[in-house]
């Protein structure tokens, strides 16, 4: 029993450990250094690290040197186990209105090791309401629960007994 | 005794239940500091927006504003057009060769070229366009069966474009360029995947830029009749060269309102200049 007890204390010292120590900003840095190499680039206003997020005020998304769009504030939150990445307030490029959404008020990507092949989506905005997966295979899925505003991007969608639904491998 | 015994127990275990989480707290932290200074980058990368208020170079209506502001000029001789004998001609998209009889002599003139003060502006297989004192002049070459003289046609600038050619799509040959309906070109400056269904780009890499090649263009469409050719690689687009999605992006985003839009294309290793007015 007292193995027991000391083997979670250990494990559970570890991670708060884990986690508060973790060079949140850091790690941020190599994901965008990572990014770099899609062609991707973020800037950011502000960057504040806490001990289970970062937050990141005033994100401007490029690709390829297009600026993609505007994110007001976003959270990334990491349990380990269990991660979440939140990105509230985007407005798109207008350039790009004929491909995506203008505004889109949520995003929210979560990352479980409970499911471990694929991260979930969910999303809404003037758009309507979204929900979906990314998976290992490089395909992005996503069904419109609530359909809103779709007519400029509804060439890019795909109908089924369900409704609405996006589907691409990237 | 006992109780000795007890009391060292319970002060070890005491010990070992502070000291082993310390122990993997203090592992943990030195794991990170090393990660932190020696691996993980110190800074993230920020894109930089270039800002390009102005192209390179661009045109703009010279010849619209000298009418504006000057009278014009009547000169007192005023040369004829009927010495000038159209005897052959070569046309292709922006060339124009013609050969032409004039005072007996034959003389071959190139698209710009001047005779008896009559500029070349243009020309089809029937005929040579000839500009002087912003009136153009046509003169049709001459028939093999035909009495040897060519036949000559002033052409008012005004009534012009029903003489050039002209299409459905908004597009007339200008000959030295071509002019293009704003409606149109502003359709396709909002909706870019109408390019898209009209005009295939291909990226091609280089060394440390891209370039952009023409892979289809729909038959019929706008575009074909821009005189933009399958296999051209898009060099720069008024002065902004697009060596990059973003300077591309860029270049598409600064054409909108444009009144002249002059693209430069590499054609069988060759530049070649295509002028555009939009009105």
């Amino acid at each position: 029993m007292q193995v027991v007890k000391n083997t979670f204390i250990i494990l559970l010292s570890a991670l708060i450990a884990f986690l508060i120590f973790m060079p949140k900003k850091e790690l941020y840095y190599t994901l965008e250094h990572q990014l770099v190499k899609l062609g991707i680039k973020l800037n950011e206003k502000d960057i504040t690290e806490t001990v289970p997020a970062l937050k990141i005020d005033g994100m401007k998304v490029y690709y390829e040197g297009i600026r993609l769009m505007d994110v007001e504030n976003s959270t990334l939150t990491t349990f380990v186990f269990f991660n979440k990445i939140n990105l509230h307030k985007i407005a798109v490029a207008s350039s790009l209105k004929s491909m995506l959404p203008q505004n889109i008020d949520d995003i929210n990507i979560t990352y479980s090791v409970l499911s471990p092949l694929r991260a979930n989506i969910s999303a809404n905005g003037d758009f309507g309401e979204v929900k979906g997966y990314m998976d290992f295979n490089r395909t992005i899925h996503l069904d419109f629960v609530k359909v809103g505003d779709i007519k400029k991007f509804k060439r890019e969608l795909k109908k089924n007994e369900n409704g609405w639904y996006y589907e691409n491998q990237f | 005794m006992r109780m000795d015994g007890i009391m060292k127990i319970n002060f070890k275990d005491s010990i070992q239940f502070i000291l082993v989480p310390l122990i993997v707290l203090a592992l943990i932290k030195i794991f990170w500091v090393v990660l932190e200074t020696f691996v993980l980058p110190k800074e993230g990368i920020n894109h930089t927006e270039v800002i390009r208020n102005k192209p390179l170079y661009y045109r703009v209506k010279l010849l619209k504003q000298e009418q504006k502001t000057t009278r014009p000029v009547i000169k007192k001789h005023i040369a004829n057009i009927k010495d000038i004998q159209l005897i052959a001609i070569y046309s292709e998209l922006d060339n124009v060769v013609v050969t032409v009889i004039y005072k007996n002599k034959t003389k071959v003139l190139i698209k710009g070229d001047t005779i008896n003060g009559f500029k070349l502006i243009s020309g089809t297989k029937d005929y040579a366009l000839f500009e002087k004192n912003n009136k153009h002049y046509k003169v049709q070459l001459v028939k093999a069966s035909s009495n040897n003289q060519s036949s000559i046609q002033v052409v008012n600038p005004t009534t012009q474009q029903t003489e050039e050619e002209t299409n459905s799509d908004g597009i007339v040959d200008k000959g030295d360029h071509k002019e293009i309906d704003r409606k149109i070109f502003e359709h396709f400056s909002n909706n870019m995947d109408d390019i898209y269904k009209n005009i295939g780009i291909k990226e091609i890499n280089k060394k440390n830029k891209k370039e952009f090649q023409v892979s289809f263009i729909k038959r019929g469409s706008p575009f074909a009749k821009l005189g933009i050719r399958r296999g051209d690689i898009i060099k720069s687009i008024n002065g902004q060269e697009v060596d990059s999605y973003g300077a591309a992006f860029n270049a598409y985003q600064g054409i909108k309102g444009a009144d002249m839009l002059t693209v430069i294309v590499i054609r069988n290793n060759k530049e070649l200049e295509l002028e555009y007015e939009i009105n």
